[in-house]
């Protein structure tokens, strides 16, 4: 079966893979709003965790409670074999496929 | 600072999001929101809304369908079988329910069949809304007098002068003889009409031409079950019947049966059993539509109005309209008689007029039977709240385990609610069955052959009731069940349940004024029929037997014969003749005479033909001057002898000044001869009214034959034998007199034994609650009872500590039910001029009846908790 891995969902996962094991919804948009410089909302990050979680590329747990979450435990994720080797095949398309860009100069 | 978060926008993402999702999304929007809210407040709370609006998709939902996809079967199962197990584990309570439910919704099913037919009466007529029938008013010295009837000329006259007339037919009716194959027999109800009937009222032909056959004098439809009894199976068009009906021979005409129709319906407010043609009439009595005939008021007038016409103005357009077409009568007439019209509608339930068409009902027996079906109903009910109530603290336990392990209160009270509605089905179940087996007693009753399975609609609002009736008297038990804590019924201190008991003592105060009130007004109904029966009507009617003539010309010419030979047997003592009985009404008509100053004054007055042995027959005093003689009816000046009412009536000073007075009735000129004592010729709903009795002649309609007291059966044997040797072709029709006037009370016989079977319904019922009541409560003490027998009690004193309280109750009752039962007595009673007082022992007899009942049925749970043995209820503890 194909999995697929949508553009958000890539920008999501690798950001799980980086923040490994410390991962958690704000964190990851946080982060993920400083890389891209622009403002994110929560639920989209959210969606792409649950997408990512039924097919099998991240796993989570509940962490400790926090004071400052309103006595809800954060959720944390993490990276999946599966996942990681999504992301290698991801990166080995892209990489091969630029490797193979001609040298152009842009005048 | 610690602010949180929008509170809607949280409550409505806790409702709508997934449990295992909940916890990260909200920790994380709380989070990015605090973080936020440092800074810019308001639009961290604008951000938190809108990003939960975001959440806002199917993946995050939770399922709403079912919450916790349990087995809510097994929850349905086990309420029917703990309603079950309470059913069998009860049975006395149960059975009290069950009968009770049923005894009141036997009695709800009749009344409803009953209501429902009276209210359809003419409802089959096409043109209900528009047909209207024309009724006279006389005046007269005591007061208007409104009568059914009508003269023959006027529809004509009326369909010729107003626009808004659109058709117009006149009937009439009579009962008569028929001969057919040699044989006579009485045909009651011969409807004559014109040939307009079929195109005003909506009754179909199955045989013949509705636009011809009414055309022609002498032409005759039969109802398919008269057609039936004269010719069988054979085709009766163009055959013939004899009836001596508006025959100038005395042997019958000839009537050509022209149609056949199917039987009329039963809810029409007149009923026949032939149609004949009105141009009959005409024929035989041309008089009728002359000058004369405007004054012969014998006929009925119906008329259908053209769409939109203003029934009231039209009404009070018609009243003096026949001035024009009787000359210089009108100016007599126009003070005496005015006319107005009647909706068809008012007819059957409205109207009470002197000659109706037909028996007609009454809109209070209407309301009033209703309000009786809806009180037994409510009995019922009130027994079943009573009772659930009272045996709920049996069930505090079971509630108290269920809330324990999770039980909704809705569920809990729809359990209950479950359990009263198949209470109350099942009661309904054996309550059609009961009026299917009813039916016979039902029809004896009402006069009405009706079935509750005739109409599917009267069977849906009958489920609706029921289903209303177990909603409704389950409701409250429910609610005070559910209600229970668990808690402290489970540690076993829950007390008693005082709250329900003054609504069950006030229910149960309520069911037996009811009953109360009902008992009350059969022992006021019973002793106004004993009242009737007992009254002294002025006259003999013992004994008395009289025979219909129907215009038998043989009778007439051997009369003189046959009355001889009547005389020799030693059986029979007088020999009568008139033109009527009393009992069966006697016609009225315009008199005049002079006053006591020599004025002329109008009078109307019953009429009365006789001849001189019917004062001695029906033992009717004279008061003063003479009988007729033997050969009266051929004097030039007609003798005339009048009653005390018209002496009064007229204003002369004794009835000794009476005699001689000359006295006109109709076209006749006549003299006052003598004075009887009144006599209640009527029935005694009216009083006595003015009467003018003048000789019969050859003209007599009645014979009547005084019987010896001890042996009339063989009287009857001997006159049978003789009228058949002296009229071998001619019908004896005989009858009693006493029983003509009893059958003037006919409805209210009926309304006493309906009342009767009611109140004794009601008795029944609010006993068996009572029943349960005290049951249950003696089983609720029964360690109290043993405690206080083992420290020495009587029997008596538990007796009293068991049933003292019913008492008071019963007390109370007593006291409201007095007014009202009063009230509603004086009303009935003023249905009569001639009635029995209400007096306080009738309260005392129905009160004390209804108490005795009571307390023997108190007495006998009681006695039996009481003389139980208190080893017995104590040993288990």
């Amino acid at each position: 079966m194909a999995q697929i891995l949508g553009e958000f969902e890539e920008l999501v996962l690798l950001m799980v893979a980086a923040q490994h094991d410390k991962a958690y919804g704000v964190s990851i948009l946080e982060n993920l709003e400083e890389e891209l410089g622009k403002k994110l909302n929560i639920s989209a990050i959210h969606v792409a965790l649950k997408r990512m979680e039924d097919k099998g590329f991240v796993k989570s747990r509940f962490g400790g409670i926090t004071e400052d979450r309103g006595g809800r435990r954060k959720k944390y994720y993490i990276i999946t074999a599966l996942g990681k080797r999504m992301l290698d095949e991801q990166y080995a398309l892209r990489n091969g496929i630029y490797r193979r860009i001609p040298k152009i100069s842009f005048g | 600072m610690k602010t949180s978060p929008p509170k809607r926008a949280l409550q409505f993402l806790r409702w709508f999001c997934r449990e295992d999702y909940l916890e990260e999304i909200e920790g994380d929007l709380t989070e990015v929101y605090i973080k936020e809210a440092e800074t810019f407040p308001r639009k961290a709370r604008w951000k938190f809304t809108w990003s939960v609006v975001k959440c806002f998709r199917p993946e995050f939902m939770k399922s709403f369908k079912n919450k916790y996809p349990s087995n809510s079967y097994g929850m349905y199962k086990s309420y029917f079988k703990i309603g079950w197990r309470n059913i069998i584990k009860h049975k006395t309570l149960s059975f009290i329910n069950v009968a009770g439910l049923s005894a009141g919704l036997t009695c709800f099913t009749l009344v409803a069949l009953w209501v429902t037919d009276e209210m359809s009466y003419d409802k089959f007529n096409e043109n209900y809304d528009r047909i209207v029938r024309v009724i006279g008013t006389t005046q007269t010295e005591s007061g208007a007098i409104e009568s059914a009837v009508t003269s023959a000329p006027m529809s004509q006259a009326l369909k010729n002068d107003f626009p808004e007339v659109e058709n117009a037919v006149r009937l009439a009716i009579r009962g008569d003889i028929v001969t057919y194959k040699n044989q006579q027999l009485y045909q009651p109800d011969i409807l004559l009409a014109d040939p307009s009937f079929f195109d005003i009222f909506s009754f179909p032909l199955s045989r013949g031409n509705p636009a011809t056959a009414l055309n022609e004098p002498y032409s005759i439809i039969l109802t398919q079950s008269s057609a039936k009894k004269y010719f069988g199976e054979n085709d009766p068009i163009g055959e013939n019947l004899t009836i001596n009906m508006y025959d100038g021979s005395g042997y019958g005409a000839l009537y050509k049966i022209t149609g056949v129709m199917p039987d009329p319906p039963k809810n029409s407010h007149f009923r026949f059993t032939m149609l004949a043609s009105f141009k009959t009439i005409e024929i035989a009595n041309p008089d009728v539509l002359t000058l004369d005939g405007w004054g012969d008021s014998s006929f009925y007038t119906y008329i259908l109005l053209k769409d939109g016409v203003d029934q009231k103005a039209f009404s009070e357009k018609i009243s003096h309209f026949y001035g024009k077409y009787v000359g210089d009568l009108f100016d007599i007439w126009r003070n005496l008689y005015s006319y107005k019209l009647q909706p068809l509608r008012d007819i059957h339930l409205h109207s009470n007029l002197q000659n109706e068409i037909g028996p007609t009902g009454s809109i209070n027996n209407v309301y009033l039977f209703s309000a009786i079906g809806i009180f037994v109903l409510l009995l019922a009910g009130i027994n079943y709240i009573n009772l659930a109530i009272a045996g709920s603290i049996n069930r505090a336990k079971e509630v108290g385990i269920k809330k324990v392990v999770g039980a909704l209160k809705g569920q809990l009270i729809a359990q209950y609610l479950v359990e009263s509605v198949f209470t109350t089905l099942f009661a309904l179940g054996i309550s059609l069955l009961m009026s299917w087996l009813l039916q016979a007693v039902f029809t004896q009753l009402t006069g009405k052959i009706l079935s509750p399975f005739d109409s599917l609609s009267l069977l849906y609002s009958l489920l609706f009731v029921s289903i209303l009736l177990g909603i409704c008297s389950g409701a409250y038990p429910a609610m005070i069940l559910s209600g229970f804590e668990p808690l402290k019924i489970l540690k076993g201190n829950y007390q008693h349940g005082e709250s329900g008991l003054s609504l069950r003592k006030s229910l149960l105060v309520v069911q037996f004024t009811i009953t109360i009130v009902l008992v009350t007004s059969i022992i006021i109904v019973n002793s106004q029929m004993n009242f009737i029966k007992h009254k002294d009507l002025g006259y003999n009617n013992e004994a008395l037997l009289f025979l219909r003539v129907h215009g038998n010309t043989d009778v007439i010419k051997g009369f003189a014969a046959f009355k001889n030979e009547l005389l020799t047997n030693p059986l029979i003592s007088i020999v009568a003749t008139s033109n009527a009985v009393p009992g069966a009404g006697f016609s009225h008509g315009e008199s005049e005479t002079i006053d006591r100053n020599g004025k002329s004054i109008q009078l109307s007055t019953a009429r009365l033909r006789t001849d001189s042995d019917y004062f001695a027959a029906y033992g009717i005093n004279l008061m003063e001057g003479r009988n007729f003689t033997s050969e009266a009816a051929k004097d030039t000046i007609q003798p005339i002898i009048i009653n005390e009412a018209a002496v009064r009536m007229a204003g002369w000073e004794s009835p000794q000044a009476a005699i001689g007075k000359p006295f006109r009735i109709g076209g006749t000129y006549g003299e006052v001869i003598g004075v009887v004592q009144n006599f209640h010729f009527a029935s005694l709903h009216d009083r006595i009214e003015p009467l003018a009795i003048y000789p019969v002649g050859e003209r007599f309609s009645r014979i009547t034959i005084n019987l010896n007291h001890s042996e009339s059966s063989a009287a009857i044997v001997w006159l049978e034998r003789t009228w058949r040797r002296h009229f071998p072709s001619s019908l004896l029709d005989y009858d009693f007199v006493d029983r003509q006037i009893g059958e003037q009370y006919w409805a209210e016989e009926q309304f006493s034994k309906i009342v009767l079977s009611f109140s004794f319904m009601s008795l029944v019922i609010a006993c068996l609650g009572l029943y349960g009541l005290v049951s249950y409560a003696a089983t609720q003490k029964v360690k109290e009872i043993g405690i206080r027998k083992v420290l020495g009690a009587t029997i008596n004193s538990i007796i009293v500590l068991l049933s003292g309280s019913y008492f008071m109750l019963l007390g109370i009752s007593l006291f409201i039910s007095v007014p009202i039962a009063y009230y509603m007595m004086s009303r009935w009673l003023e249905n009569f001029a001639y009635r029995t007082s209400i007096s306080w022992w009738m309260f005392v007899v129905a009160g004390s009846m209804v108490i005795a009942i009571a307390l023997i049925t108190v007495s006998v749970q009681a006695i039996k908790a009481a003389l139980m043995n208190p080893v017995k209820s104590l040993r288990s503890e």
